[in-house]
């Protein structure tokens, strides 16, 4: 676990109101009307030098829009990114694709990600030969063995197909061809929500190391809060696009203070065969679907075990609580009530 | 493990699947053989390439063209590997059913939930149009859907992931099959619905006494929700045993990896997480002797022969030649 | 198995198992793509260096023997037409002609309905609309019109020919292809690719194209046929290529005009014609099978 005092490294990444939408087509045949689902309403956080940062959330959180948002691969509405002091959202495609040197993603499936018709090598050279285009032959090899000894794989793999390879080896292989070109920052699209249990930890720790090694700044998206304190320095958790709280991992972790971080580390899974997941920690059930109006006050407030009345009419603002941020009217409250326990 | 005093529900006996490829033949399950009872929830788990998939769409007869399967699944007097189509179109759906991964596969993207559910019935329970959509109409209740009426009018698209896999999950329960194969029902889901669905399930067995298999790769899962657990890496079976005795006292030494690699934040198994080093390994490349030698920390010189499935401690079955060391 | 069996596995694994070469193992299995493939393979030969076989030559014409049917002793084989040429050498030169035309006009459609139509798919918006409102109007202008008018201006010369039906065949690879891009935009490895900062050219050729190969070449075999119908037709107007060289479809107007006197000149070069266009279709099912998405097995 990391107690990084991200006080002391320079800001890299900084995210300031971000809004995001949808065009949603209208049902039937004849209403075309152009309407947008909100997906990002408004968020702001800060990544600093080496610094891993999490995010976590359900589905419709707007996790993955936030990700490509902040690498300019989605339209932004509203709101501000900005990369070592230059705003993103200003610049023109071409200006942007040559930042894109310094940021890089992998994804979710491993195995998508990879051109099925291009071997390995290829896929690993690609990213040198855009950005140095004059680099001689010789050097690309090199530097693209060293990659692969790096995440673990032996060269052989370099004229195979990645149909050859499993999950496992395929986010390894995504993860080189993200690296190759050293870049400060690295976006992880949920990278290992599509492998095996068994070997998930495998990625993390491969992660782990080389953000260490390369003192990568790390954006780490997922949906599975077990698995972020061996890599991530700080969590925020996010749901259906507002930032419930975002804390140091290990004040997180020892003291959760919002209703849904604590509904999501109740509901972690156990391998003991007596333990039941805590049901009073979720109330109500899943049952929005996406064509709803948002309630005016908390987002929440239907699935809260301590809603109140104010919830119910007052959206709550993202705040400093005693060196977290946390978005709930009562934070103080439940902070002081596990406080006591 | 012996057959209990009732028959069972499924009785499955050697059952080997085969794939013809153009880089030779596949063998998906080398001989796995269980028995459940009537509303007993068996988990099947395994990581990718262990065959586990394949033994459901064998049992429901949906493998791929280039395969087969052989040996016998008994299911309500009929072995499902060999009656014909006419038969098992009658008994999946009605008597059997499966539910996949991915949700969005299984929904008609066309069709309004109201349709897909009441056209199970009228197929099925040959049920007037009317009293089938009261009945899914139930069944939406069942599942914990807040205002089922409401999404009997809507479409796949505008519903969450997770109400999706309810929805799929009540139209599995229809029919008040007997059987219920559910392959990864969870995994592409959040936490937080994981363990709704998996309380739900737990449910629907007590109310309906419906067998569940359930098919996976993750051990969180399956530990309050199981009551047998059937292990297979590369197609065979590793352990076989009640949910207890696996979690308690793993024989296997790949059960008690994959017991350890479930990731856990108050360090109970140790220090971190604890992934199982290199890769399964891939169907058609599959080492002689026993497959999970290269990646086993106790493994020794007896390893390079098969391990036979023998009668285990525990009282389940386990393959491995640990096993025939003397204590 | 031994030393020998394990090397020989290991070999195999080590090998190159590229998707390409996958197909083709699932191509060569098709029987009936198969046989179709040595078929048309014979064709091409015949029609290339069959005339070598024959004494008799294409173009002079010899009023002693018009209308002879075929005649093993003289060596007509196929016997001669209505002005006494031998018909085995200009049916293969008609055939020779009709591939020409078919070939050529699938591979000037082919390379600019798919640079137009990938360019069109993979950036949208308002290039997309403003592309394909051309391709629309292209399409409603009158092919005849379009090829009588050439005719008018270029004197009928083989070249326009292809020209012309290449330059009617493209919109439809142009469309097909731009529908593909659109669904091949969102798939992981491109998405991955723009996020690496790959240029837009690069990601077309590099990302789109070879993906879309299998479609365009099942479609470019399921279009020789009709191209080569096509040119037929203008022939049988009387608008294709001008004598004394001749095409499938030049001869089998010539030969309906004798078909009750002379039937064998109606006969073969419609069997030619025939045979050649069953060769392509059976190709090209065969290809479009091999080369299935399903080959993530």
């Amino acid at each position: 676990m990391n107690t990084a005092s991200t006080d002391s490294r320079p800001v890299v990444l900084k995210v300031t109101e971000l809004q995001c939408s949808y065009p949603v087509h209208g049902g039937g045949l004849l209403r075309r009307h152009e309407q947008r689902q909100q997906i990002l309403h408004g968020v702001s956080f800060d990544l600093a030098r080496a610094e891993a940062l999490a995010i976590i959330g359900e589905s419709g959180s707007g996790k993955t829009t936030l990700a490509r948002a902040v690498l300019g691969l989605l339209p932004v509405d509203h709101g501000e990114v900005s990369w070592r002091g230059e705003s993103l959202l200003q610049l023109s495609a071409e200006e942007m694709r040559l930042r894109r040197r310094d940021m890089q993603m992998v994804f979710q499936d491993p195995q998508a990600s990879l051109n099925p018709r291009m071997t390995i090598g290829d896929i690993l050279a690609e990213p040198l030969h855009t950005f140095y285009p004059n680099m001689a032959a010789v050097q690309v090899r090199e530097r693209v063995r060293g990659m692969l000894k790096m995440v673990g794989l032996l060269p052989h793999v370099l004229n195979r197909y990645a149909h050859e390879f499993s999950g496992g080896q395929c986010q390894r292989i995504a993860i080189a061809r993200a690296l190759i070109l050293n870049p400060r920052l690295l976006v992880c699209d949920e990278p290992v929500s599509a492998l095996d249990v068994s070997i998930q930890a495998q990625i993390i720790y491969l992660l782990k190391d080389l953000q260490r090694k390369l003192q990568l700044s790390l954006l780490f998206i997922g949906h599975d809060l077990a698995l972020v304190p061996y890599l991530c320095d700080r969590v925020m958790v996010l749901y259906m696009g507002e930032i419930m709280e975002l804390a140091d991992c290990d004040r997180l972790y020892s003291q959760p203070v919002h209703p849904y971080t604590r509904a999501m580390l109740a509901a972690i899974p156990r391998p003991d065969p007596d333990w039941r997941p805590e049901s009073v920690t979720t109330r109500a059930h899943d049952t929005r679907s996406s064509s709803e109006e948002r309630p005016p006050g908390c987002i929440f407030s239907d699935r809260c075990p301590h809603v109140q009345q104010r919830c119910l009419e007052e959206r709550p603002r993202l705040r400093q609580v005693r060196r977290r941020q946390v978005s709930c009217h009562f934070a103080e409250a439940l902070m002081a009530d596990s406080d006591s326990n | 493990m012996t057959a209990a005093m009732t028959p069972s529900l499924l009785q499955v006996s050697d059952l080997k699947v085969r794939f013809c490829t153009a880089d030779g033949e596949l063998q998906a399950l080398r001989s796995v053989s269980f028995d459940m009872q009537p509303g007993e929830v068996l988990a099947v788990v395994g990581e990718s390439g262990s065959g586990k998939t394949q033994l459901a769409l064998a049992l429901m007869g949906l493998l791929a063209e280039n395969g087969s399967a052989s040996g016998t699944a008994m299911f309500q007097g009929h072995d499902l590997l060999s009656c014909g189509q006419a038969r098992l179109n009658r008994l999946r759906g009605s008597e059997m059913a499966m539910i996949f991964q991915d949700p969005e596969s299984t929904l008609n993207p066309y069709l309004n939930i109201g349709r897909q559910m009441s056209e199970v019935l009228e197929q099925h329970r040959r049920m007037p149009h009317a009293q089938a959509l009261q009945v899914a109409e139930e069944m939406l209740h069942q599942v914990r859907i807040g205002n089922p009426r409401e999404c009997m009018q809507q479409y796949p698209h505008e519903l969450s992931g997770g109400m999706q896999q309810r929805i799929v999950i009540a139209m599995g329960l229809l029919c008040q099959p007997a059987l219920l194969i559910a392959d990864e029902p969870t995994t592409a889901l959040d936490v937080t619905v994981q363990a709704d669905i998996n309380r739900l399930m737990l449910d629907l067995r007590e109310r309906y006494q419906t067998a569940i298999m359930l098919i996976t790769h993750d051990l969180g899962v399956v530990a309050g929700l199981a009551d047998r657990v059937l292990v297979l890496y590369a197609g065979q079976t590793m352990e076989y045993a009640a949910v207890r005795d696996l979690y308690r006292q793993p024989e296997h030494p790949y059960s008690r990896a994959l017991v350890r690699a479930v990731p856990q934040l108050d360090s109970q198994h140790g220090a971190g997480l604890q992934p199982i080093p290199g890769n399964p390994p891939n169907p058609l490349q599959i080492p002689s002797g026993c497959p999970f030698r290269d990646r086993c920390e106790f493994a020794f010189t007896d390893c390079t022969a098969t391990p036979l499935l023998r009668p285990a401690r525990h009282g389940g079955q386990i393959a491995c030649h640990l096993e025939t060391l003397p204590e | 198995m031994g030393r020998l069996g394990d090397w020989r596995q290991r070999r195999q694994h080590n090998r190159r198992r590229s998707l390409w070469r996958d197909a083709l193992g699932r191509l060569l299995r098709n029987r009936a793509a198969l046989l179709a493939s040595v078929l048309l393979l014979l064709i091409l030969l015949l029609v290339t260096a069959g005339p070598l076989l024959s004494p008799w030559d294409a173009e002079i014409p010899d009023w002693d023997k018009a209308s002879m049917p075929p005649d093993l002793s003289s060596r007509h084989w196929f016997g001669t037409d209505a002005i006494g040429r031998d018909l085995f050498v200009r049916v293969l030169e008609g055939g020779r002609v009709s591939l020409l035309v078919a070939l050529l006009a699938t591979l000037v459609s082919l390379v600019i309905g798919v640079s137009y139509g990938a360019v069109a798919g993979y950036f949208g918006g308002r290039l997309d609309a403003m592309m394909m409102r051309l391709v629309d109007i292209l399409y409603a202008m009158p092919f005849l019109f379009f090829v009588i008018l050439l005719m008018v201006i270029f004197q009928r010369n083989i070249l326009l020919i292809f020209i012309a039906i290449g330059a009617i065949n493209w919109l439809d690879m142009a469309r097909i292809v731009r529908g593909q891009t659109m669904s091949l935009r969102h798939r992981g490895f491109v998405q991955a690719a723009e996020a690496i900062g790959v240029q837009p050219g690069f990601i077309i050729s590099r990302h789109i194209v070879p993906n879309l190969l299998g479609v365009v070449v099942v479609y470019a075999t399921l279009t020789i046929p009709q191209i080569m119908l096509m040119e037929s037709f203008l022939s049988f107007l009387g608008l294709g290529v001008q004598e004394p060289a001749t095409s499938l479809g030049a001869l089998v107007s010539d030969g309906a005009q004798e078909m009750q006197t002379a039937p064998w000149t109606l006969l073969f070069p419609a069997s030619l014609l025939a045979l050649t266009l069953f060769c392509f279709n059976f190709i090209g099912d065969g290809l479009r099978d091999a080369l299935d998405p399903r080959e993530h097995l």
